[in-house]
């Protein structure tokens, strides 16, 4: 085999390796930010889930293709770390900052 | 910096013009893959296929496969970005499973290809065959990605 034979396929590997490996660490990983604890509003909140959460949860939270969110006894700092790192299938980061401590002042309220 | 600097900073940079940054990298990816349909149409004009349908002189062909490429690049990196450096590696489905397997591939792929355009004297059927490993890799992180959150989540910048 020469060089220009087994470059390509040495190169792809490393690279898909090095990428794998950057995923494994993910440096910058919100959830690993100590968390800013910023008051939310949940009248602001409620848009903010009605733009960003309702096409999993249901536009009254009672569930869809994600679980239903009344009555589950969520308080908001469980939430804005369940938006920031996600779960199950739900995204990491669909909202942040401000929305994100309005959506989890919104959800722990209907959630009680 | 802390490292948790980079990340809200990167998003406070993202959310002046998306409304999150899933949004902005949806559109990035969409971006990204309607240009690897370029690159695909481009790319069998050169190699002497679909004249009809791209009716275009060769050279005109090659610049455009060539820029459409690096647009399309440089639209993956902010998506890179945040998906490998912030997200990272994780498997809770099936199509987060595609995704992320798919998506680790795609950097080895595109420099594969680079380096075989480069140095050229291989066999006529592995530029092709590695060009359309590229367009699939990026056709399928599109699919599990954008596509899901613009059919499931929201539909909007």
């Amino acid at each position: 085999m020469t060089k220009r034979q087994v470059a390509p396929p040495l190169l792809l590997v490393t690279v898909t390796l090095t990428t794998f490996g950057l995923a494994k660490w993910h440096p910058f990983s919100p959830a690993a930010a100590p968390a800013a604890s910023v008051a939310g509003d949940p009248l602001r909140g409620r848009r903010v889930f009605v733009v960003n959460c309702s096409g999993c949860h249901g536009m009254d939270a009672t569930g869809g293709i994600g679980p239903s969110l009344r009555g589950v006894g969520l308080e908001p700092a469980e939430v804005e770390q369940i938006v920031a790192s996600g779960r199950g299938v739900m995204p990491a980061g669909v909202v942040e900052g401000q929305e994100a401590a309005d959506v989890a002042a919104y959800v722990a309220g209907i959630s009680q | 910096m802390l490292l948790g600097d980079v990340s809200s900073t990167y998003s406070d940079i993202v959310e002046t013009v998306f409304s999150s940054t899933i949004a902005a990298k949806a559109w990035f990816a969409t971006g990204a893959a309607a240009l690897a349909i370029v690159q695909v149409l481009t790319a069998s004009r050169m190699w002497g296929k679909l004249r009809r349908v791209v009716p275009l002189p060769f050279a005109t062909a090659k610049r455009i496969h060539r820029w459409s490429g690096r647009i399309a690049v440089l639209l993956t990196l902010p998506v890179f970005f945040h998906c490998v450096t912030m997200l990272g590696w994780k498997t809770p489905d099936a199509r987060v499973t595609a995704h992320v397997v798919a998506g680790s591939f795609v950097y080895g792929v595109l420099a594969a290809k680079l380096l075989v355009i480069r140095w050229k004297a291989y066999p006529h059927w592995v530029l092709p065959v590695l060009g359309g490993s590229l367009a699939a890799v990026l056709a399928t992180l599109w699919l599990t990605s954008a596509l899901w959150y613009f059919t499931n989540v929201r539909f909007g910048f």
